[in-house]
C-alpha cells in the first residue's frame, strides 16, 4: 500500500511585508494568507489521505510570533487529528527559550523534534521519519553529518531545515549546510527539507524543497504550494507538487523611453502590468522595473505611478523601481560651455571615484540637477 | 560661414524651392503666412536637424511634425554654404521619417557625414559654427520679437531682463538660469522636508519612526514577558500534572496502608474480644484468692527455704559428730609417737635450713677441683715417649728447622729431568712415524707439517728436561751443605731421607707436649690456692652446723686436702638430715592437732543446728497462722507449698484482671467495636478504588507500622499541597495572562509600519542628500561658468561696439553674477547701465551681444550668419534706417538674412545698402530681385515658386 505524506516548509507566519511595499491592511491580508495556506495544506493532506504532515522549518518567525499564532497553530493541528504533524524547527523558528514550541500546549498528534541530531519517529511499520531542530538562529551543523542507524529494514526519511550547498541561490544564507549526495549515502530514501523558497523536486538524489506556499517576495514567482510524498510498497519515493497559492507576484520590465509625460509613463506601466495575465487582482502584487532615458523635463515620481496604476487596475500592490536615467547627450554635455555642461562634468567626474553609495547619490543629484536646469519640477525617486 | 543656396523639397508650406543667397544681406520678402519664417527655419534645420521628439519629448509636438509638408511630396531640404577656408559644403536632409537620413558632402571633396555626427544626429552647424542649436537660436536667430536677445523663438521662454537672458544662455542654453534651477531644487528639498520639520514628509516619517521604535520595543518587551510567563505556565502545568499524579500515587499508598492497618486492627480487636472472655473466666475461677496476702509470700518462701536448709545442716552435723568419734583415737596415738621422736632428735638439729644446700654446693666445687687435680698428671709420660721415638729415627741431631729446609731440596733433587727427556724422544718417534705414514700416502704437505709439529714438541721436552736437571743438581748441593751443618753425614742423610717427614711430625708433637706441660704447672699452682680456700669454707660451714672437727692438721697434697674437706662436708650433711626430720614430725603433729580440734567442734555444731530448726519453725507457724493456713505437725514444707500455690492463684487472678483492663483499653484505642471498623474499612476501600488502587492487594499486604503510616500521611499531604500550590500558581498565571493576551499588539503590523517609515525616512534623507549635492554642484558650476564667460563677452562686445559706434563707446563691463551690462563712453567718465542708453544703442548692443555670444560660446568656429525674422517691425523709419545701416556694416563680417512683410523695409534695405543685397520675394510667381552686383550673389538663377495658396 502506498503511504502518503504532505510536506511543506517556509510558511513564515507573522512575516513582515514592508519590503514588498505592504503595510497596514494589505500586510495583514498577506499574513492571513499565510495562515490560509496552512489550512489549505491540511485540507489537501486529508483529501490525499496522507498519514502525516511534515514541516521543514520556518513555520513562523520567532521574533514576531505572538500568542495568537500559537493558538492558531495548536487549533489547526488539532483539527487535523488523527493525522500526525512532524515539525523540524528551522532558523526562523529555532527552538530558543520563549519559542512557541516550548510554550504552546500542542495537541497529541504533534511531534516537535528538539535535538540537533536526527531522531527517529516511526510513523508506521516500515516507515521512519528522522528529524532534528535548529536550537539557535545561526546553526551551522551538518544535518547529515552523523548517519543514524538506518540499517534496519523499511523506508527512512530525513526531515530538517538546511541549505543544500550544491543548489544554493545566490545570496541565500547558509544554515545547516549539507550536500544532496549525502542523502542516500546516509541511508535515507529522501530528505524533506526547508530553507530555500524556490521549489526543488529531485527524485535522483531524494532532495525535496517545497518552497514557500505563498510568495514572500517579488522573486517568488510562479505556482507554489506543498508537495505530496508517496512511498510505494517497494520503497520508491515520488514527489507531486500542488500549486495552491492564492497570492501571485509578477515582475515586469517597462521601458519608458518614449514617454513624454508622467501620464504616459502611467499608461505604459499599466499596459505592462495588464499584460502579465494575472488572476485575482486583489491578490496580485506586481513589481515594475522602469527603465529607459527620459527627458529631464518629465517630473517622474515613482509613488505617483504606483498609486495611479494600483488604482487603475485594482491591484493589491504595485512597486515601481525607478531605473530610468535622465536623457542626456553626454558627449555634448561634457563639452558644453555652460553651467549645465559644467554641472554634468562635475557630477560625472565626482562619480568616477565615488563608492557605490556616493555614486548613487551623484546619480540622483545629476538627475535632479538636470531636471532643475531644464526648468521642470524636480521629480523625486 | 557664407550660406549660398537653399533647396527645399518640402518643408512646411514651402515646396520645391531653390534660392541663392547674397553673401552680405539677403531680404526674404512676402506677406504674412507666405513662408518667410519657415525658410529661415529651414536654414536652421539644415544646419542642426529637425527635432523629432523621443526621450520624453512628444513626437506630435515636435518640430518634425510641425514642419511636415502641407502637401504630398518629399519632406527634405538641402543647404550649400562656404567656409572661411574656401571649402564648399552641401548638407542634404531627407525628413520623411523620424530617423531623418542626412548626407554632408564637401563639394569637390569627400563625404563628411560621419565626421559631423554627434551622437545620433548630424549637426554641421555645431561643428562649423562651434555653437549648439540652443546658442544658435539664442544668438544668431532673431524672431519677430525684434532684436531683443531675451526673445527666443517661444513666448513662454521670454524674460524681462537682458542679463537674465544671457544668464539663461550661459547656464542652460534654455529658458532657465542656474538660480532658477536652484529654486527648483530647493522647492524639491522643501517637499522632502527635514527630520526636524515635523510637518514635512521626512519629519513625519522620522517622528513616526521614533514613536514606532518606542512602541515596538515596548511591544517586544511585553511579548517577551508574556513568552516567559507562558513558558512558565507550561512548566507549571507540567509540574501540576506531575504533582497531581504524585499526589494520587501518595494518596493511593496512604489509603492502601490505612486499609491494611485498619483490617489488621479489626482482626486484632476480634482476637482481643476472644481473649477478654478467657480472662473473665480466669478471674471468676480465682475470685476466692482475690484478697490472699501476697505480700508475705517472700518471707514465707524464705523461711520455708531456711527451715529446710537448717534441717539439712542439723542432719549433717549429727553425721559429722559420729564420724569424728571414730577418727579421734588414731590421731591421738600418732601424736604421742611424734612427741617421742622429737624428744629423741633433741635440739641438735636446730639450725639454718640452708646449710644442707650450701654443703651440696661446696661438695660440687670439691669434686670439680679433684677432677682437675687428677687431669694434671698424664702428659709427662707422653713427652718422654716422643723423645724416645725421635731418638729411634737415627736423625736425633737434626732440628726441626733444618728438616723443613731439607725436605723441598730433597724433592727437587729426586725429581730431575728424566721424564721430559723421555717425552722428547717419544715425540720425535711419533712425529717421524706419522710423517713417514703421510709421505707414503702421498700427503707431502701434511707429512711436512706433522714432522714440524713433532720436532717442536721434542724441542720443548728437551728444554724442560734441561731446566729440571739443573734445579736437581742445585738441590743436592744445598742438602749436602745443610747435613754437614747439622753434623750428619750426607750419605747417611740420603739413606734415611724417607724418615724425614716422620721426624718432622714427631718434632711437632713434642713441641705441643712441652707447651701443655708448662700450662699444667701453672694450673696446679692455681688449684692449690683454690683447694685451700675451699677447705676453709667447709670448716666455716661445719662450724656453723655445730660439727666439732676432731683434728686439725696441715694437708700436704691436694688429695689430702680434698679428703679432709669431704669428711667435713659429710658430717655437715648428717646434721642437716636430723634437722629436717624434726621439722617433719612437728608439721605432722600440727595437722593431727587440728583434726583433733575439728572433731571436738562437731559436737557444738549439732547443738546449734537443732536450735536453729526450732526457731524457724516457730516463725513460720506464726506467719501461716496469720494467713489462715494451718501447718500440719512436722510438715512445714507442705504448708509452704500450699501457701505458694495460693499466691500463684492470686497472681493469676490479678494478671487476668490487668489483662482484661488492658484489652479493654486497647479495644477502645483500636476503634471500639468491629462494626465501626468494618464500615471504616469499606469507606477506605472505596476511596482506594477511586484512586486507582486495588483493595484486595492492600488487604493482602502486610500492615505498615505507625511510623510508616505517618510517613505515608505526610507524603500524601505534602504531595497534595505541592499539587494544589502548582495548580493555584498555574491558575493565577493563567488568569493574569488571560487579561494580557488579548491586548498584545501585533508585532508584525508595527514592524511593517516601522519598516515603511524607515524606508520613507531613508528615502527622504537620500533625496535630501542628492538634492543638496545637486544644489552644490549647480552653484559651483554656475560660479565657474560665469567667471569664465563674463570677461570674454565684455571683450568681444567692447571691440565691436567701439568699431560700429565710431568709438563713442570704448569699453563694456559684464557682471559675473548676473551678466549685467555697463558701457563706458567718451562723454561720461563712469559706466552707464544698459537701460540708461538710447534705444538705438541698446538694439545695437543686443545684436552685438548675440554675435559676442556666438563668438564666445562658439569657441573659434566660423562667423555665424544672422537670421533676422521681422526684426524691425515696430521701429520708426529713422531708427530702421540706422539699424539697416548698422546691419550693412555688420554684414561685412557676418552674413545677414532678413525677412520682412513690409515693402518699405525692402526698399529701405536697398537704399541703405546701395543695392549691395538681394531680395527673395515669396510671391506667386516667385521673384528674385538682384539688386546691385549680381556677381556678388555667386549664382544668378533662382527658381522660386510660391506654393502657398496654390494647393
Amino acid at each position: 500500500m502506498t503511504i502518503r505524506l504532505l510536506h511543506l516548509s517556509d510558511l513564515h507566519l507573522d512575516r513582515v511585508f514592508a519590503a514588498m511595499g505592504c503595510q497596514g491592511e494589505l500586510a495583514r491580508r498577506r499574513r492571513q494568507g499565510l495562515r490560509d495556506a496552512l489550512t489549505s495544506a491540511g485540507r489537501l493532506a486529508m483529501e490525499q489521505g496522507c498519514l502525516a504532515v511534515t514541516i521543514g522549518g520556518d513555520l513562523y518567525e520567532h521574533e514576531r510570533a505572538g500568542v495568537d499564532t500559537g493558538r492558531f497553530l495548536a487549533d489547526t493541528f488539532a483539527s487535523w487529528r488523527p493525522m500526525r504533524v512532524l515539525i523540524a524547527p528551522g532558523n526562523h523558528d529555532a527552538l530558543l527559550p520563549g519559542s512557541l514550541y516550548r510554550r504552546v500546549e500542542w495537541p497529541s498528534n504533534v511531534t516537535v523534534f528538539n535535538g540537533t541530531e536526527l531522531e527517529p519517529v516511526e510513523l508506521t511499520d516500515g516507515l521512519t521519519v528522522w528529524g532534528l531542530a535548529h536550537r539557535e538562529p545561526a546553526w551551522q551543523g551538518d544535518p547529515l553529518a552523523t548517519s543514524p542507524a538506518t540499517s534496519a529494514s523499511g523506508v527512512h526519511l530525513a526531515l530538517f531545515h538546511g541549505a543544500e550547498l550544491g543548489s544554493r541561490p545566490e545570496g541565500k544564507s547558509i544554515h545547516g549546510p549539507f550536500h544532496a549526495e549525502r542523502i542516500h549515502a546516509a541511508g535515507f530514501a529522501a530528505a524533506l527539507c526547508g530553507h530555500y523558497h524556490r521549489r526543488r523536486l529531485d527524485s535522483t538524489t531524494g532532495l525535496l524543497y517545497p518552497g514557500t506556499p505563498e510568495p514572500l517576495s517579488f522573486d517568488d514567482e510562479g505556482g507554489r504550494g506543498p508537495v505530496v510524498v508517496e512511498i510505494t510498497d517497494r520503497g520508491d519515493v515520488r514527489f507531486t507538487a500542488h500549486d495552491t497559492n492564492r497570492w501571485s507576484v509578477f515582475t515586469v520590465e517597462c521601458d519608458a523611453e518614449e514617454c513624454s509625460s508622467v501620464e504616459a509613463v502611467i499608461d505604459e506601466v499599466a499596459m505592462h502590468c495588464a499584460s502579465t495575465g494575472y488572476g485575482d487582482p486583489e491578490r496580485t502584487m506586481i513589481r515594475v522595473d522602469l527603465s529607459g532615458s527620459i527627458d529631464s523635463s518629465v517630473s517622474l515620481d515613482a509613488f505617483t505611478v504606483e498609486l495611479a496604476v494600483r488604482e487603475r487596475l485594482n491591484l493589491a500592490a504595485v512597486k515601481v523601481r525607478d531605473r530610468t536615467a535622465p536623457y542626456i547627450d553626454l558627449e555634448t554635455a561634457l563639452v558644453e560651455e555652460s553651467t549645465r555642461g559644467a554641472f554634468v562634468r562635475a557630477a560625472t567626474a565626482a562619480a568616477t571615484d565615488a563608492d557605490a553609495d556616493e555614486a548613487q547619490v551623484l546619480e540622483d543629484a545629476l538627475r535632479y540637477g538636470l531636471m532643475a536646469l531644464s526648468g521642470a519640477e524636480v521629480g523625486l525617486r | 560661414m557664407i550660406l549660398e543656396r537653399l533647396e527645399i523639397t518640402g518643408f512646411g508650406c514651402l515646396h520645391d524651392i531653390t534660392t541663392e543667397l547674397h553673401p552680405r544681406v539677403t531680404v526674404v520678402a512676402g506677406r504674412n503666412e507666405s513662408g518667410k519664417s519657415t525658410l529661415l527655419r529651414a536654414v536652421r534645420g539644415a544646419l542642426y536637424g529637425v527635432d523629432a521628439g523621443g526621450q520624453g519629448r512628444a513626437v506630435d509636438r515636435s518640430d518634425w511634425a510641425r514642419y511636415e509638408p502641407w502637401t504630398r511630396g518629399g519632406y527634405g531640404l538641402a543647404l550649400t554654404y562656404k567656409l572661411d577656408d574656401g571649402r564648399r559644403i552641401r548638407v542634404a536632409r531627407r525628413l520623411d521619417t523620424r530617423e531623418q537620413s542626412v548626407q554632408v558632402l564637401e563639394l569637390g571633396g569627400s563625404e563628411l557625414t560621419d565626421e559631423l555626427r554627434s551622437g545620433r544626429s548630424v549637426t554641421p552647424g555645431r561643428f562649423h559654427l562651434g555653437i549648439d542649436e540652443a546658442v544658435f537660436c539664442a544668438s544668431a536667430w532673431l524672431s519677430d520679437d525684434g532684436l531683443r536677445i531675451d526673445a527666443p523663438e517661444s513666448a513662454r521662454q521670454r524674460a524681462g531682463q537682458l542679463q537674465e537672458a544671457i544668464e539663461r544662455l550661459a547656464d542652460t542654453r534654455r529658458g532657465v538660469t542656474a538660480a532658477q534651477a536652484l529654486v527648483r531644487v530647493r522647492e524639491a528639498m522643501d517637499r522632502v522636508g527635514s527630520e526636524r520639520r515635523t510637518a514635512s514628509p521626512l519629519g513625519v516619517a522620522t517622528a513616526r519612526l521614533r514613536v514606532l521604535d518606542h512602541t515596538l520595543a515596548d511591544a517586544r518587551t511585553r511579548l517577551a514577558a508574556v513568552a516567559v510567563d507562558q513558558e512558565r505556565l507550561a512548566v507549571l502545568d507540567t509540574t501540576h500534572a506531575t504533582e497531581t499524579e504524585h499526589w494520587v500515587a501518595a494518596e493511593r499508598a496512604r489509603l492502601a496502608g490505612r486499609l491494611s492497618e485498619l483490617a489488621a486492627r479489626r482482626i486484632r480487636l476480634a482476637e482481643m474480644v476472644r481473649e477478654g472472655k478467657l480472662q473473665s473466666a480466669e478471674i471468676e475461677a480465682t475470685a476466692s484468692y482475690a484478697r490472699f496476702p501476697l505480700d508475705v509470700e517472700t518471707e514465707v518462701t524464705t523461711l520455708g527455704g531456711e527451715l529446710a536448709q537448717a534441717k539439712l545442716n542439723a542432719e549433717g552435723a549429727e553425721a559429722r559428730w559420729r564420724a569424728a568419734g571414730e577418727r579421734l583415737r588414731p590421731i591421738r596415738a600418732r601424736r604421742d609417737e611424734i612427741a617421742e621422736g622429737i624428744a629423741a632428735i633433741g635440739l641438735a638439729g636446730e639450725f639454718d635450713g640452708d646449710v644442707g644446700g650450701r654443703s651440696q654446693r661446696l661438695r660440687g666445687e670439691l669434686i670439680a677441683v679433684a677432677s682437675a687435680a687428677r687431669r694434671s698428671g698424664g702428659d709427662d709420660a707422653r713427652e718422654a715417649a716422643l723423645r724416645r721415638e725421635i731418638a729411634a729415627t737415627g736423625l736425633r741431631t737434626l732440628p726441626a728447622a733444618v728438616i723443613d729446609e731439607l725436605l723441598p731440596n730433597l724433592e727437587a733433587a729426586r725429581r730431575g729431568g728424566r721424564r721430559f727427556a723421555l717425552g722428547a724422544l717419544a715425540s720425535a718417534v711419533i712425529a717421524v712415524a706419522v710423517a713417514v705414514g703421510l709421505a707414503r700416502a702421498h700427503l707431502a704437505v701434511a707429512a711436512l707439517v706433522a714432522g714440524l709439529i713433532g720436532l717442536i714438541a721434542a724441542a720443548g721436552c728437551v728444554w724442560r728436561a734441561w731446566v729440571r736437571s739443573s734445579a736437581a743438581s742445585r738441590a743436592r748441593d744445598t742438602v749436602a751443605a745443610l747435613a754437614l751443618e747439622a753434623g750428619v753425614d750426607p750419605a747417611e742423610l740420603a739413606r734415611l731421607q724417607d724418615r724425614l717427614p716422620v721426624l718432622r711430625t714427631l718434632h711437632e708433637a713434642l713441641d705441643d707436649a712441652e707447651v701443655r706441660t708448662s700450662r699444667r704447672q701453672a694450673e696446679a699452682e692455681a688449684l692449690q690456692v683454690a683447694l685451700a680456700s675451699l677447705l676453709e669454707r667447709c670448716r666455716a660451714l661445719a662450724a656453723e652446723a655445730g660439727v666439732v672437727e676432731s683434728t686439725r692438721g696441715v694437708e700436704a697434697t691436694p688429695e689430702a686436702v680434698i679428703g679432709g674437706a669431704q669428711r667435713l662436708l659429710d658430717r655437715v650433711d648428717g646434721m642437716a638430715l636430723k634437722s629436717r626430720r624434726r621439722e617433719e614430725l612437728l608439721a605432722e603433729d600440727a595437722v593431727l592437732a587440728a583434726e583433733e580440734s575439728a572433731c571436738a567442734q562437731s559436737s557444738e555444731d549439732v547443738d546449734r543446728s537443732v536450735r536453729a530448726v526450732a526457731n524457724l519453725e516457730i516463725r513460720l507457724r506464726t506467719i501461716l497462722k496469720a494467713a489462715g493456713i494451718r501447718i500440719p505437725e512436722g510438715d512445714a514444707t507442705a504448708a509452704v507449698t500450699g501457701f505458694r500455690h495460693a499466691c500463684e492463684l492470686r497472681r493469676r487472678h490479678d494478671a487476668a484482671r490487668r489483662r482484661l483492663d488492658e484489652m479493654q483499653r486497647s479495644a477502645h484505642s483500636l476503634g471500639g467495636d468491629t462494626a465501626t471498623l468494618e464500615s471504616l474499612e469499606t469507606a477506605l476501600a472505596e476511596q482506594l478504588m477511586q484512586c486507582g488502587g486495588d483493595p484486595a492487594d492492600a488487604l493482602a499486604a502486610a500492615p505498615p507500622d505507625a511510623g510508616v503510616l505517618q510517613a505515608l500521611d505526610l507524603e500524601a499531604e505534602r504531595a497534595r499541597r505541592a499539587a494544589t500550590s502548582a495548580g493555584e500558581q498555574a491558575r493565577e498565571l493563567r488568569a493574569r495572562l488571560g487579561g494580557v493576551l488579548d491586548t498584545l499588539p501585533a508585532i508584525a503590523d508595527l514592524e511593517d509600519e516601522r519598516d515603511a517609515c524607515e524606508t520613507a525616512r531613508d528615502r527622504g534623507l537620500r533625496q535630501l542628500k542628492a538634492l543638496r549635492r545637486a544644489a552644490e554642484l549647480i552653484e559651483a558650476a554656475s560660479r565657474v561658468t560665469h567667471r569664465e564667460l563674463a570677461p570674454r563677452l565684455a571683450e568681444s562686445l567692447g571691440s565691436r561696439l567701439s568699431l560700429l559706434t565710431g568709438a563713442r563707446y570704448i569699453e563694456v563691463n559684464v557682471d559675473t553674477d548676473h551678466f549685467a551690462l555697463g558701457l563706458l563712453g567718451r562723454e561720461r567718465p563712469d559706466m552707464v547701465p544698459l537701460d540708461a542708453v538710447s534705444h538705438g544703442t541698446r538694439d545695437q548692443v543686443a545684436l552685438l551681444l548675440r554675435l559676442a555670444l556666438c563668438e564666445v560660446l562658439g569657441g573659434g568656429g566660423e562667423r555665424t550668419p544672422l537670421l533676422l525674422d521681422e526684426p524691425l517691425l515696430t521701429s520708426d523709419p529713422m531708427r530702421r534706417d540706422l539699424f539697416i545701416e548698422f546691419l550693412h556694416d555688420l554684414s561685412a563680417t557676418h552674413q545677414v538674412l532678413l525677412s520682412t512683410a513690409d515693402p518699405a523695409m525692402v526698399e529701405a534695405v536697398s537704399r541703405v545698402t546701395s543695392g549691395d543685397c538681394s531680395v527673395v520675394r515669396l510671391e506667386d510667381p516667385p521673384v528674385l530681385d538682384v539688386i546691385g552686383d549680381a556677381r556678388s550673389l555667386g549664382r544668378h538663377s533662382a527658381r522660386m515658386r510660391l506654393l502657398a495658396g496654390q494647393g
